[in-house]
């Protein structure tokens, strides 16, 4: 038997129709996996992973079609298949996994019965059968008490729960072929730690090849054999996982690589060296190499030519090798390469966020109400009341000139407090004092003229900025509420605005759609820097933005602060974005602060244990590094607990002491250099913990 | 889901009470009082006001409105005024003719609409789905009353099929009851179809296009267990609801189709008493169809709850 | 490091824009054509016709469609071209005031509901339930016997009957809107509840809501035209849609032309409006997919 890869992409190009014409989604395509190899496909928004994916499997939108291309599973082509042995095909030797598990998941059925069924349609269970195998598929992946769980609806799981029932879907029939789309982006760090980790035990014993597409180049050093880099529809390099991060060939793949923040190192001056410019849109695409706008390394032929794959790279530059061992170029820090102490040790803090706490109360149930003995007439009724705390007394100092980064996975109440200290939110106990005056002592009219000196910028820049306003009266709004009394400002204000975040002058006249994401988040900081504030809180900034783009975005931001002196509550679940850009860093858990300390401290031992938990949950992006790090690994996070007693991290703590831990509050170890650790454990058995 | 069933009973008995007290205080505006419609020309001064005492019609609003409350739970509707009788046994009997034709036609607007929805959404853009639009277009677009005059003179004036009024009993005929039942039925059924089915069109191409459909084939699931399996039970979720909000318009349809059809019904009923400004058989005859209304409401939460696993089953994590 | 480029700029012009959307929408073109042919028609009515609507001609009663009488004359000999012509008007006004009455009722409260919250959003929420579930014709019924009937009194009880419907439609619309960063931000501004509400969320909502109104209006048209057929709408001699049939069905079997003709402009002009209405749905839904994303 002729051995062919378990699938084969050849020159695929697919199309869709857009508002004015065909457009390319996909341009010439190829790659090939073979049996038991992990081929990442890695782009950003606007590359066409997905729709290669979708392509494959045959399940494209209706406007779009395969223009041409060969898509061959063992050597047969699937374009050549009816469409009823391509269903056949389908979840039996070509399987699928999604991004989003709740929604990938048929909410009125039972999720061993969605399992089951797959077994009884391609492989002819009877239903008892059936069934027990789901069972067994369900403990293949790590489900604890499967028999349980198998009769569970999706809603009643939690997000790795249901990630892992999709991932045993996929497996059931034994697939030649399994393609994953991004199958951890919607899930939490810790989470898609130990989903990872069941992909990597997943490749040892299955014999397929896996498609695994993903944006994120430290799960491709973490989980890939070979990787394929794809940018607005084009592939522009194929190699060996080794070939693509020690030797990378194309521009953009040494762009990405040196672009992203990374957690074992920081680069000088807070500045990441960065990719200018965005990424074209599908209908709108430079002529010749696509990526040859953003290019540092561009020549004349650069934008005449398209560039097609120079073998045996597979590399789409015509200068690939003229540029090889060349890196790309660094940024230029401010402080011309001195590199700062960051201790912490800085100026004395501007805001102070003095043991906020917020409830947010609960619907009670009936149950809730008793009777008592006491009161007027001997009996009483009365209610517990129930609430959730999602903050739970934090204290945070924010320097002049310096960034705090709160990090914390979802739900740990990093952006309810940073609500908080911008009065969005109102706290239900602490204060809030700001340059010597507590805030919430403050009548209303007096906390409206002082809001100009605290601002936010949000996350997502689609919903930052009023879609039916131009971008001249988003901005101007800010200056006249405070600066202009009602009147409306001059022209050159706007503009000196735009400059200032670097934008041209003339998107004054534009509207949001009319924005690519970076610039719409360049507005939001500039809206916000609008009034001159002395203080900005920064809820995950880069998070909704494209790789390639959030570097020079998070350098806008640096700079912007060292000319200012701003200090920042920069929010984060980046661990690595905090790494680069912050001075001092809390870590939250369930509404309490872990740790606080200097940046430089807080990810070298002694760690948190949850700290600790993170940074090893985090894949750097290094193949080497990541494949043979010892990871932590944490049961799944239950219901929140209601007393405000003991660690709130004492239920998953690996190092868990017993009663003490969930009865009694950790107290404040101090070590030096204003870095503090809540935790049982003294500072000596947690330094002795080793990363 | 105990408590949410307690929660929504309480909620619509608590409606059905302000309805009361609506209604109430509506009748109450009418120009004249009950008094006035039972002397009718013959009246004085004095006998007015000696009627009026003795109705209690001078008592305050509170106290009369009490006294109509304490009536209707104990299942005294009131004394009709035109006709003068007691208004429970006149309601009854009229709701008995009325209740096949709106049972007849919910039963007909369930069955047929979601079945032409769901059969229009599975071959989108196929001829089938462009007749069924098309039909569900014009019966949204015409009313029923013009339906109804259309349907007489084709069936019954044209073609002589069927009769165009009246009713019979079916004790003494039978056949002739149904005979008058269908086009009354078919009337009220025909704008109800066309709504449902579009509802049902929509929200089954919604869910067709949702990721957890798509995924379901990227697993190679026949087309059919797609659709009726996975589909069926999620897109139906927004016609239950809608369906019993419908039972409020075919109330509403009922009166003008037993007009056109000149059908001795609840809805004629109304009509009449309205018009003759008989206060006690309109407060009576509003409130048992709000009732029944409430009823409608209370079902189509029941099986709301049925088809969705999100409100039976709470967290399991 | 400045980004040329990085945005492109949709060259053509919004208006330019607006045309390709409706060149592409069959529905929207049709129905917008008859729906601007419908009202030219209710405007230029009075001088359209040939015979003033109540005009009896005795001697010609009851005669079919003819050169002379286009669409026939009824039992009084009037001309029902006429009064069909007079009574589209009449009905297509009151079908506008209806709808303008549902809109400045239903968006207020609906607003109001939606951005207050709380107990104001529970305590109006459950008056509009309960306003609704009154069958609407049931409800027009009674407001209009406790006033004396007239067309404009049922533009302005089918109005409070759908306004209830409007107001739900802008509630859900305003709470999406509310969790938007942007109301954050204006909030974070310490703009007045006044600002947010008409210069932040109120533009945000006109698209949705005029959706649904257009998609509304014909419940109100079809509704108005029953309340007439009950007798409780325009009085004769006065006329409408729904009087002139309800006035024709004694003479179904023997002249159906009373009561078609009118039927037939009613239809046409809600075909049209339904029509209108789900093109301009279609064409604002925002949930269909016009770029793929990789």
């Amino acid at each position: 038997m002729a051995d062919h890869p378990a699938l084969a992409v050849e020159q695929l190009t697919v199309t869709y129709a857009g508002e004015g014409g065909r457009v390319l989604a996909v341009d010439d395509v190829s790659f090939a996996i073979q049996r038991g190899e992990v081929l990442g496909l890695v782009g950003e928004s606007g590359s066409g992973k997905s729709t290669v994916a979708s392509a494959i499997i045959g399940l494209l939108a209706a406007n779009a079609t395969v223009q041409s291309g060969r898509l061959l599973i063992d050597g047969q082509d699937l374009r050549a298949l009816s469409p009823e042995a391509l269903r056949r095909l389908r979840g039996d030797r070509l399987a699928m996994v999604f991004q989003d598990p709740l929604s990938s998941l048929t909410p009125s059925i039972r999720v061993g019965e969605q399992i089951a069924e797959v077994l009884r349609v391609h492989r002819g269970l009877s239903t008892a059968a059936a069934e027990r195998r789901a069972v067994d598929l369900l403990a293949s992946v790590e489900v604890p008490d499967p028999p349980l769980r198998a009769r569970a609806y999706p809603h009643q799981l939690s997000g790795g729960m249901q990630q892992r029932v999709l991932i045993a879907m996929a497996l059931a029939c034994e697939p030649d072929v399994l393609i994953m789309d991004e199958p951890t982006t919607a899930l939490d760090v810790t989470t898609e730690a130990t989903i990872l980790d069941l992909v990597a035990d997943l490749k040892r014993r299955v014999r397929a090849g896996i498609l695994y597409i993903t944006h994120d180049m430290g799960v491709v050093a973490r989980l890939c054999d070979r990787v394929a880099v794809l940018y607005a529809g084009q592939l522009l390099e194929e190699g060996s996982v080794e070939e693509i991060f020690d030797r990378p060939r194309h521009p953009y793949t040494k762009g990405m690589l040196a672009a992203i923040p990374r957690l074992d190192r920081a680069h000088p001056g807070k500045r990441l060296p960065a990719i200018p410019g965005g990424i074209p849109r599908a209908g709108d695409l430079p002529a010749g190499c696509v990526f040859g706008p953003r290019c540092p390394f561009a020549a004349g032929g650069c934008a005449e030519r398209r560039q097609p794959p120079r073998e045996p790279w597979a590399v789409r530059c015509e200068r690939a090798e003229e540029l090889t061992g060349m890196s790309w170029p660094d940024a230029v820090p401010d402080n011309g390469g001195a590199v700062t102490d960051r201790l912490g040790s800085g100026p004395a803090p501007l805001v102070r966020a003095e043991a906020l706490v917020k409830e947010f109360p609960q619907r009670g149930r009936w149950t809730d109400w008793r009777i008592d003995r006491g009161g007027p007439l001997g009996i009483r009724v009365a209610r517990t009341r129930r609430a959730v705390r999602a903050v739970d007394g934090v204290s945070l100092d924010l320097r002049p000139g310096e960034t705090l980064g709160l990090v914390g996975e979802s739900g740990c109440g990093k952006t309810t407090l940073g609500r908080m200290i911008v009065r969005l939110i109102e706290p239900t106990a602490g204060d809030v004092i700001f340059g010597g005056t507590s805030l919430i002592a403050l009548g209303r009219r007096a906390l409206r003229r002082r809001r100009r000196e605290f601002q936010i910028v949000f996350q997502n820049p689609d919903s930052s900025l009023n879609p039916r306003r131009r971008i001249g009266e988003i901005l101007a709004r800010p200056l006249i509420v405070f600066d202009r009394a009602g009147r409306k400002p001059l022209p050159a204000a706007i503009g000196a605005l735009l400059r200032m975040v670097q934008l041209p002058e003339e998107y004054a006249g534009r509207y949001p759609h009319e924005l690519s994401g970076g610039e719409k988040q360049r507005v939001a900081i500039a809206r916000a820097l609008a009034t001159q504030p002395r203080v900005v809180v920064l809820d995950e900034p880069v998070t909704a933005l494209d790789v390639s783009v959030r570097a020079s975005v998070l350098n806008l931001l640096m700079a912007l602060q060292a000319e200012r002196g701003l200090p920042y509550l920069l929010i984060a679940h980046d661990l690595a974005v905090v790494r680069q850009v912050a001075d001092t860093v809390a870590v939250m858990y369930r509404g309490r602060l872990c740790e606080v300390g200097p940046t430089d401290a807080v990810f070298v031992p002694p760690f948190h244990p949850y700290t600790r938990a993170l940074l090893s949950a985090i894949p750097i992006p290094e193949p080497a590094t990541a494949r043979h790090t010892a990871r932590i690994r944490l049961a799944e996070m239950g219901a929140a607990a209601t007393s405000g007693r003991g660690c709130s991290f004492s239920p998953r703590c690996p190092a868990r002491i017993g009663a003490l831990c969930d009865e009694v509050t950790p107290p404040q170890r101090i070590l030096d250099r204003g870095h503090t650790i809540a935790c049982h454990h003294d500072v000596v058995t947690l330094g002795g913990q080793a990363r | 889901m105990i408590g949410y069933l307690a929660r929504r009973l309480l909620y619509v008995v608590f409606t059905l009470w302000l309805v009361t007290v609506i209604v109430f205080l509506v009748t109450h505006l009418l120009p004249g009082n009950v008094a006035v419609m039972i002397l009718g020309q013959y009246q004085n001064v004095e006998q007015l006001r000696a009627l009026e005492a003795t109705l209690g019609l001078n008592d305050p609003l509170p106290v009369q409105y009490w006294r109509w409350l304490r009536g209707i739970l104990h299942g005294d509707l009131g004394t009709s005024v035109v006709m003068d009788r007691p208004v429970a046994p006149i309601l009854w009997e009229r709701i008995e003719r009325s209740a096949p034709v709106a049972v007849g036609a919910l039963l007909v607007t369930a069955l047929a609409g979601i079945v032409l929805g769901t059969v229009a959404a599975v071959h989108e853009n196929r001829p089938v789905d462009h007749v069924v639009s098309i039909a569900s277009f014009l019966g949204i677009s015409v009313p029923e009353f013009f339906w109804g005059i259309v349907l007489i003179l084709v069936v019954s004036g044209y073609f002589e099929l069927l009769p165009s009024s009246g009713y019979v009993s079916p004790t003494k005929d039978l056949f002739g009851w149904l005979a008058r039942l269908v086009l009354p039925v078919i009337t009220l059924a025909l704008t109800l179809v066309a709504h449902t089915s579009r509802l049902t069109r929509s929200s089954m191409l919604d869910v067709l296009r949702s990721q957890y459909v798509r995924a379901a084939r990227a697993r190679g699931l026949p087309e059919r267990s797609v659709v009726y399996r996975h589909a069926l039970r999620n897109a139906l979720l927004p016609t239950v609801t809608v369906l019993a909000g419908n039972f409020g318009w075919l109330m509403g349809g009922l009166v003008v189709v037993e007009t056109v059809f000149a059908f001795p019904g609840l809805g004629g009923l109304l009509v009449f008493a309205i018009q003759q400004r008989d206060i006690p058989l309109v407060e009576a005859a509003i409130v048992v169809i709000a009732g029944f209304y409430a009823l409608a409401n209370v079902a189509a939460d029941v099986t709301y709850t049925y088809l969705d696993p999100r409100i039976r089953y709470s967290d399991m994590r | 490091m400045s980004e040329a480029g990085a945005g492109p700029r949709l060259a053509r012009g919004r208006a330019v824009r607006g045309w390709a959307v409706v060149r592409g929408r069959p529905a929207l073109a049709v129905g917008g054509a008859i729906v601007i042919a419908m009202a030219m028609l209710a405007v230029l009515a009075p001088w359209l016709v040939r015979y003033p609507p109540t005009e009896f001609h005795v001697v010609d009663r009851l005669t079919p469609p003819s050169v002379l009488y286009w669409f026939g004359t009824d039992e009084f000999g009037r001309d029902v071209y006429s009064r069909v012509m007079i009574g589209t008007r009449l009905s297509m006004i009151i079908g506008c005031l209806a709808m303008a009455v549902c809109m400045a009722v239903g968006t207020p409260l609906g607003l109001l509901a939606g951005y207050v919250g709380g107990r104001t959003d529970e305590v109006l929420m459950r008056g509009l339930d309960i306003l609704m579930s009154f069958p609407s014709i049931i409800f027009g019924m009674l407001i209009l016997t406790v006033t004396s009937p007239g067309p404009f009194k049922t533009a302005l009880a089918v109005g409070i009957v759908y306004a209830p419907m409007i107001a739900r439609i802008a509630r859900s619309v305003t709470l999406s809107i509310k969790e938007e960063d942007y109301v954050a931000a204006a909030r974070s501004r310490g703009e007045s509840h006044f600002y947010i509400l008409f210069g932040e969320i109120l533009p945000n909502t006109w698209a949705p809501l005029t959706v649904e109104a257009s998609l509304r209006v014909t419940f109100a048209i079809l509704a108005a035209a029953a309340l007439s057929f009950l007798g409780l709408g325009a009085q004769p001699p006065e006329t409408d849609w729904g009087l002139t049939i309800a006035e024709a069905r004694k003479f179904m079997t023997v002249a159906p032309w009373i009561a078609l003709f009118p039927g037939a402009a009613m239809c046409l002009t809600v075909v049209g409006l339904n029509l209108f209405g789900d093109g301009l749905r279609d064409a604002l839904d925002p949930r269909v997919a016009r770029r793929s994303r990789g």
